[in-house]
């Protein structure tokens, strides 16, 4: 059986080869690509997808697949170690696979690693990879108990591991993502100790000085970051003059994506201010309330979920289906009366909320 | 219940399948072989439910019923869920896993659960059998001498 499926194997590959030769398309890359995954050939995938997006730059099928080989790769690396583990642990190893679960997004499990290797002696590298994992989940959930969490861990690194950067670097790099700016300062002055007379570093201390009167403290910037959902580089500027060029009205995008056959409704709101293709009066503001009020439910249940910031809500059921994209710069959201969301709807309503587009005018 | 999840955290990309009442409350759960479970079934079966229930009146402004199939995708992971006759049957996946490919897998899984039902009522439906039949049914001891007692007086 087994021999049957290796030749079988053999034949499909060789055809998806040929096929990729006559016509080097996205798909005849990822169809060879998942050749080789079927058996289990994941490096070969992987190397198929990176050449296809060589030769077709950001296809997001092959960047999908791309990196789904390079986390099933990783995968069987992470079983290789837990299972060698078992039999020896050594620092190596706890080391290795807290960086695999690290680079995989599993930010509980690094933890736990970290701390089974903290049990073992592991010292201040173990608590470098608590740090981290509690940094990149600060950075996805927001959470003002994670934030503190992550500067305790990272005030624990620089007591271990003297005169290394690593701890200060994330400690700079936190409190720059959430503007506290005195903070920041304190940092670079640390690491300008480690590293006289760095030109870059010498320039930060002299930005961070100059914000650092009227920024606030790290606590009511870690507060205010979670009471907004947003880090202050990411919260929309205010328009001055007119529109850039990279800003297009929302109304024509929206009136297409009403014009698709199954679609009822499409909504886009940001702030107070929603714009809805389709029904009219009372039933568009229900409209656009219920989308809001959508997007503000599942934001909260993701972070508490530890699902991180909401990039997608997806509903299927009687009314068809809902797909409603929470972005910074506003919600866009769209109802379908197809029991499936037609092809071609999700990127233009992705790349609607996603586009830098002018405040919608009116609802 | 365990048969009805374990081919479903099978998948590549699934990190746990759960099987909650609407209230919150855990049925069954896995997580992938070999690998400790990182999500709290508990917790996350609390928050799944919440989740759907701060729904309900939201989309009751427009008149919408959206219960077959709600996916809620964020930055480190992708939470799946399906009703499932008086149950909900959830996976959570990891961030490169497309909810979309886990349809047919999650029709399959509701299947095996109606199947489970099924046999679980069928059980209970069936009477116990007569003691006189279970006399029967039981083998009979090979020496017949062997099990006679003797007459009462």
């Amino acid at each position: 059986m087994k021999m049957l499926d290796r030749w079988m194997a053999r034949t499909r590959l060789r055809a998806a080869r040929k096929a990729l030769a006559q016509d080097p398309s996205a798909e005849n890359f990822a169809a060879l690509a998942r050749e080789h995954a079927r058996i289990e050939d994941y490096a070969q995938a992987e190397r198929v997808c990176a050449e296809g997006l060589a030769a077709l730059a950001s296809n997001p099928e092959l960047s999908r697949l791309r990196s789904r080989m390079r986390t099933l790769q990783l995968e069987d690396r992470a079983r290789a170690l837990a299972s060698e583990l078992r039999e020896s642990p050594r620092p190596g190893l706890y080391r290795e696979l807290a960086g695999i679960y690290l680079e995989c997004g599993r930010l509980e499990r690094a933890e736990e690693i970290a701390q089974a290797w903290l049990g073992c002696g592991g010292g201040g590298e173990a608590h470098w990879i608590r740090a981290q994992a509690r940094v990149t989940r600060y950075f996805a959930d927001r959470r003002r108990e994670d934030g503190r969490e992550a500067l305790e861990l990272l005030a624990r690194c620089e007591s271990a591991l003297v005169r290394d950067e690593r701890p200060l670097r994330l400690r700079l790099e936190l409190a720059c993502r959430v503007g506290a700016w005195a903070e920041s300062r304190r940092v670079v002055a640390q690491l300008l100790e480690l590293q006289p007379g760095d030109p870059a570093l010498e320039a930060r201390y002299r930005t961070y000085t100059a914000l650092a009167e009227s920024g606030p403290t790290l606590e009511a910037a870690l507060r205010e970051v979670e009471r907004s959902g947003q880090f202050p580089e990411e919260q929309p500027t205010p328009p001055h003059g007119a529109p850039r060029a990279a800003q297009r009205p929302v109304r024509p995008q929206l009136q297409q994506l009403a014009s698709q056959p199954t679609v009822a409704v499409a909504v886009f709101e940001r702030g107070a201010t929603a714009l809805v293709q389709g029904p009219a009066g009372a039933t568009a503001e229900r409209c656009a309330r219920a989308v809001r009020e959508v997007a503000q439910r599942s934001r909260a249940a993701a972070r508490r979920m530890g699902l991180g910031s909401v990039s997608e809500v997806e509903l299927e059921g009687a009314s068809g289906s809902l797909l409603v994209v929470p972005h910074e710069s506003g919600v866009a959201a769209v109802q379908s009366s197809a029991a499936e969301l037609p092809e071609g709807l999700r990127p233009a309503l992705l790349a609607l909320a996603r586009a830098q587009v002018e405040s919608p005018e009116g609802s | 219940m365990k048969e009805v999840l374990e081919p479903l955290v099978a998948i590549p990309g699934v990190r746990c399948a759960a099987l909650v009442t609407p209230d919150g409350v855990p049925i069954a759960s896995c997580g992938p072989a070999g690998e400790v479970q990182a999500e709290d079934p508990q917790a996350l079966a609390a928050l799944v439910s919440g989740w759907l229930a701060s729904l309900g009146p939201a989309l009751g402004l427009a008149s919408w019923q959206f219960g077959e199939r709600a996916v809620l995708r964020g930055t480190r992971g992708t939470l799946v869920v399906r009703p499932a006759g008086s149950a909900l049957l959830l996976a959570v996946l990891e961030p490169a896993t497309s909810a979309d490919d886990l349809r047919l897998p999650f029709e399959a899984a509701l299947a095996r659960l109606a199947r489970v039902a099924r046999g679980a009522r069928a059980q209970a439906c069936t009477p116990p059998p007569f003691p006189a039949r279970i006399a029967q049914a039981a083998p009979r001891p090979l020496d017949d001498t062997a099990s006679e007692t003797s007459p009462r007086d």
